[in-house]
C-alpha cells in the first residue's frame, strides 16, 4: 500500500483516546482537546489509519440546525488490535506513558 | 452581547478555511470538510484560530501531495477521471511524466544560466537584431552612463556617448566627456556620423580643427557638414543625377576649400585605434557587455563620406585636363601629383577596407591621368614610369578585394553557421515544447478525438522534444565556446588597428546565417513558400472529404 504511519507520541496519544471508549464514535475537536495534538498534526494522522483501515468514519447522521455535519471516526477490530499492540510496545520500551499514569 | 461566533478571531478562522476549502484538492476535500465542521464546536475565539491554522497547514499538505501526483503523470492526464475531455474514450497520453519533464527542463534552464550561455544568448540576440540595442542594452547604457557621471569617469562618457542610440543624450554625454578630458575631443567627428538624427553642432567643428590641424580627416568633416544638407535639400524634390551634384558641390567654395585642406594636410586619421582602444577599455572592464553594445560602439566608428572624396577627385581630374587643354601641363601634373599622394597617405593610415579601396581607385585614377598627359606632353619615361605604377596599383587592387580580416575565414565561418543553427534549433525546439505541453494541458473538448493522429504527434513531440532541447542547450553553449575564446583574445590582446578589423570581420560573420534566414523569410519566396504550404494542406483536406463521402454510402446498408 505504501502508506506507513510512524508511531509518535502524538499518534500514541490518538490511539489511546480512541480506544478509551473504543465502540464509540469520536469527534475530531474533541480528539484535539483530550490529547492536546493540534488540528495540523491530527488530521493527517486520522487520514493514515484511515488509508491503512484501521479507523471507520462516518458523517453525522443527526444534526442541528445552524452547523453541518460532523465527522466521526473510531477505530475497526483491526485497527484495535495493532493500537493495542503499539501502545504496549511503546509502554515497554519506555518511549511512551499512558495519559493517566502521567498525571 | 455578541456570541463568541461572531468574534473577529471566529470570522477570521472561519472565512480562511472556506477560502481553503473552495481549493482544496477533490480526493481530500472531506477531511477539510470535516476539519472545518469542526470550528462550530469550539467556543474561545483564539482557539478557532488555532484550529484554523492547523486546517490551513493540512490544506497545504494536501496541495502539496496533489502537485506530486499530479506531476507524476504525464502531460495531458488528470488526477480525476471524470474530467476527462473529449468523450468517454481516454486520450493517449505521453510516457513520460510532468516531472520527468520538469527535471529536464530545469536542467536545460541550469545550462543556459550558465555564464557562457548568457554570453551566447546575448551574442544570438544581437545578431539576430542586427546589434541593434535593445531595451535590456539601453538600460546597462544608461546606468554605465549615470556610474560614470557621479565618478567623472570621462572615458566611459565618451564610450557610453558614442553607443547611446538617444542623439540627444549622446550629444549631452560627449560634451561632458570632452570637457572633463580634452584628449577625447576625436568623439566629436564619431558623433558627426549621423547628421540626420544629431543636429550639427558647428562648435564641435572648430574644436575639432584645434585639436587635430593637420589631419586630413577633420577637414572631411567639415566637408560633409557643408555637403549633407545639401544632398537633402536636392533630394527633397527628386534624386538627383551625380553630374547635378557634382556641378552644386564644384560650386561650393566652402566644400571647396575644405577639400583642398584635406588633400594638403599631412595626415589622415580616422582615430580608429583610439576609437577601438576605448571599445576595448570598457569591454574588457566588463566582459559581460552584450555584443550588441560592442558592436554599435565598435560601428560608431566614423568615416568621412567617400562619395564625396570620389566626386571631389573626379572634380580635380576635370580640372587638370582643363588645365592641359590650356596648355598649363605643369598646373595639370601637381594638381594629380597633390591627388595621388593624397590617397597613398589614406591608403597607409586609413582603419578599414572601404576607406582604403576607395584610396587605392583614386589613385588608380589620378596615376592614369598622369599617364595620359605624360603621354600627351610628350614625357615617355615619366609616361612609362607611371605606367608601371598603374600596373602595380592594379595588381594592388585585385589583391586587396580578396583579402579577409579573419584569422581562419573558412573555419569560422563554419564555427558561425555550427553556433547559429543549433541557436535556431533551440528556439524552434523550444516553442514545440511549450505548444505541444499547452495542447495536450488545456486541450479544449472540441479539438477532436482524443486518440486522433495529431494527438499521437503531440504525445510523441511531448516524449522527446524536453531531451532533444537539452541536448540543443549543451550543443549551443559547446559551439559557443571558440567564439567566446575569440571575444575573450580580442578583449586582451589590446587595441590594435588588425584587432579592430578581426573583431568587426567576426561580428559581421556571425550575422550571416540570420541574415540568410531573413532573406528567406522576405517576399516573395516566403510568401511563395506559405501560399505553396496552404495549396497543399487544403488538398489534403478536400481529398479526406470526398474520400469520406464516397465511403459513406456503401456503409450505410
Amino acid at each position: 500500500m505504501g502508506i506507513r504511519l510512524r508511531s509518535s507520541h502524538q499518534t500514541l496519544d490518538i490511539l489511546e483516546a480512541l480506544l478509551a471508549r473504543p465502540s464509540h464514535w469520536h469527534h475530531g475537536y474533541a480528539i484535539s482537546r483530550q490529547t492536546s495534538v493540534p488540528s495540523g498534526t491530527l488530521y493527517p494522522i486520522l487520514m493514515r489509519l484511515d488509508k491503512l483501515g484501521w479507523l471507520e468514519t462516518k458523517w453525522e447522521e443527526s444534526i442541528p440546525q445552524g452547523r453541518p455535519p460532523r465527522h466521526l471516526y473510531r477505530l475497526t477490530g483491526n485497527g484495535r488490535e495493532w493500537a493495542r499492540e503499539e501502545l504496549r510496545s511503546a509502554q515497554q520500551r519506555e518511549f511512551w506513558k499512558p495519559a493517566a499514569s502521567q498525571a | 452581547m455578541a456570541s463568541p461566533q461572531q468574534a473577529m478571531p471566529f470570522r477570521l478562522a472561519h472565512s480562511s478555511l472556506q477560502l481553503a476549502l473552495r481549493l482544496w484538492p477533490e480526493e481530500s476535500r472531506d477531511w477539510g470538510n470535516a476539519l472545518a465542521a469542526e470550528l462550530h464546536e469550539i467556543e474561545k475565539p483564539f482557539e478557532a484560530l488555532r484550529w484554523a491554522i492547523g486546517g490551513l497547514v493540512l490544506f497545504s499538505r494536501a496541495s502539496a501531495s496533489h502537485f506530486w501526483a499530479w506531476l507524476k503523470l504525464p502531460a495531458g492526464a488528470r488526477l480525476s477521471a471524470g474530467s476527462l475531455p473529449g468523450g468517454n474514450e481516454p486520450p493517449i497520453l505521453p510516457k513520460r511524466s510532468r516531472l520527468f519533464t520538469a527535471a529536464i527542463l530545469i536542467a536545460t534552464a541550469a545550462v543556459l544560466f550558465l555564464p557562457h550561455s548568457q554570453e551566447a544568448v546575448s551574442t544570438v540576440l544581437a545578431t539576430w537584431q542586427g546589434y541593434e540595442p535593445w531595451h535590456l542594452d539601453r538600460r546597462t547604457l544608461e546606468k554605465l552612463a549615470s556610474r560614470a557621471e557621479k565618478e567623472n569617469d570621462a572615458r566611459t562618457l565618451a564610450f557610453v556617448a558614442l553607443t547611446l542610440p538617444q542623439p540627444d543624450e549622446g550629444t549631452r554625454l560627449a560634451d561632458k566627456a570632452v570637457s572633463l578630458d580634452p584628449s577625447l575631443t576625436w568623439i566629436y567627428a564619431s558623433r558627426f556620423y549621423l547628421p540626420e538624427e544629431v543636429p550639427q553642432q558647428p562648435e564641435w567643428l572648430a574644436r575639432l580643427h584645434a585639436y587635430d590641424p593637420d589631419n586630413a580627416f577633420t577637414y572631411l568633416t567639415a566637408a560633409d557638414a557643408i555637403a549633407h544638407p545639401r544632398y537633402r535639400a536636392m533630394l527633397a524634390h527628386r534624386t538627383p543625377a551625380p553630374q547635378e551634384i557634382e556641378a552644386a558641390l564644384a560650386n561650393d567654395p566652402q566644400w571647396m576649400a575644405q577639400m583642398e585642406s584635406a588633400l594638403r594636410a599631412p595626415r589622415y586619421n580616422t582615430y580608429v585605434r583610439k576609437h577601438w582602444e576605448l571599445i576595448c577599455y570598457e569591454w574588457d572592464r566588463d566582459p559581460s557587455l552584450s555584443p550588441a553594445i560592442v558592436g554599435r560602439g565598435l560601428w560608431s566608428h566614423r568615416i568621412p563620406d567617400l562619395q564625396n572624396l570620389q566626386m571631389f577627385t573626379k572634380i580635380e581630374i576635370q580640372r587638370a585636363q582643363q588645365a592641359l587643354s590650356e596648355g598649363h601641363s605643369e598646373q595639370a601634373g601637381n594638381i594629380l601629383q597633390d591627388v595621388d599622394e593624397f590617397a597613398g597617405r589614406m591608403v597607409e593610415q586609413a582603419g578599414t577596407n572601404f576607406e582604403r579601396q576607395v584610396a587605392i581607385d583614386v589613385s588608380r585614377q589620378a596615376t592614369q591621368e598622369l599617364r595620359n598627359l605624360y603621354s600627351a606632353t610628350g614625357r615617355e619615361r615619366e609616361a612609362s614610369k607611371a605606367s608601371a605604377r598603374l600596373q602595380e596599383i592594379e595588381s594592388r587592387q585585385h589583391a586587396f578585394n580578396s583579402i579577409s580580416y579573419l584569422v581562419e575565414p573558412e573555419s569560422f565561418r563554419w564555427k558561425a553557421i555550427l553556433f547559429q543553427t543549433c541557436a535556431i534549433l533551440l528556439l524552434v525546439c523550444g516553442v514545440t515544447v511549450a505548444l505541444s505541453f499547452l495542447l495536450l494541458e488545456f486541450r479544449p473538448r472540441s479539438f477532436g478525438q482524443p486518440r486522433a493522429a495529431w494527438q499521437r504527434i503531440l504525445c510523441t513531440t511531448t516524449d522527446y522534444a524536453p531531451a532533444s532541447l537539452l541536448i540543443l542547450s549543451f550543443a549551443f553553449l559547446v559551439t559557443f565556446l571558440p567564439i567566446a575564446h575569440l571575444f575573450a583574445r580580442y578583449r586582451s590582446a589590446g587595441a590594435s588597428i588588425d584587432t579592430f578589423r578581426e573583431i568587426s570581420g567576426t561580428l559581421w560573420g556571425l550575422m550571416e546565417v540570420p541574415s540568410s534566414v531573413q532573406n528567406t523569410l522576405d517576399p516573395p519566396f516566403f510568401w511563395w513558400l506559405l501560399t505553396a504550404a496552404l495549396v497543399i494542406l487544403a488538398a489534403v483536406f478536400l481529398y479526406r472529404i470526398l474520400s469520406r463521402a464516397r465511403t459513406a454510402p456503401q456503409a450505410a446498408p
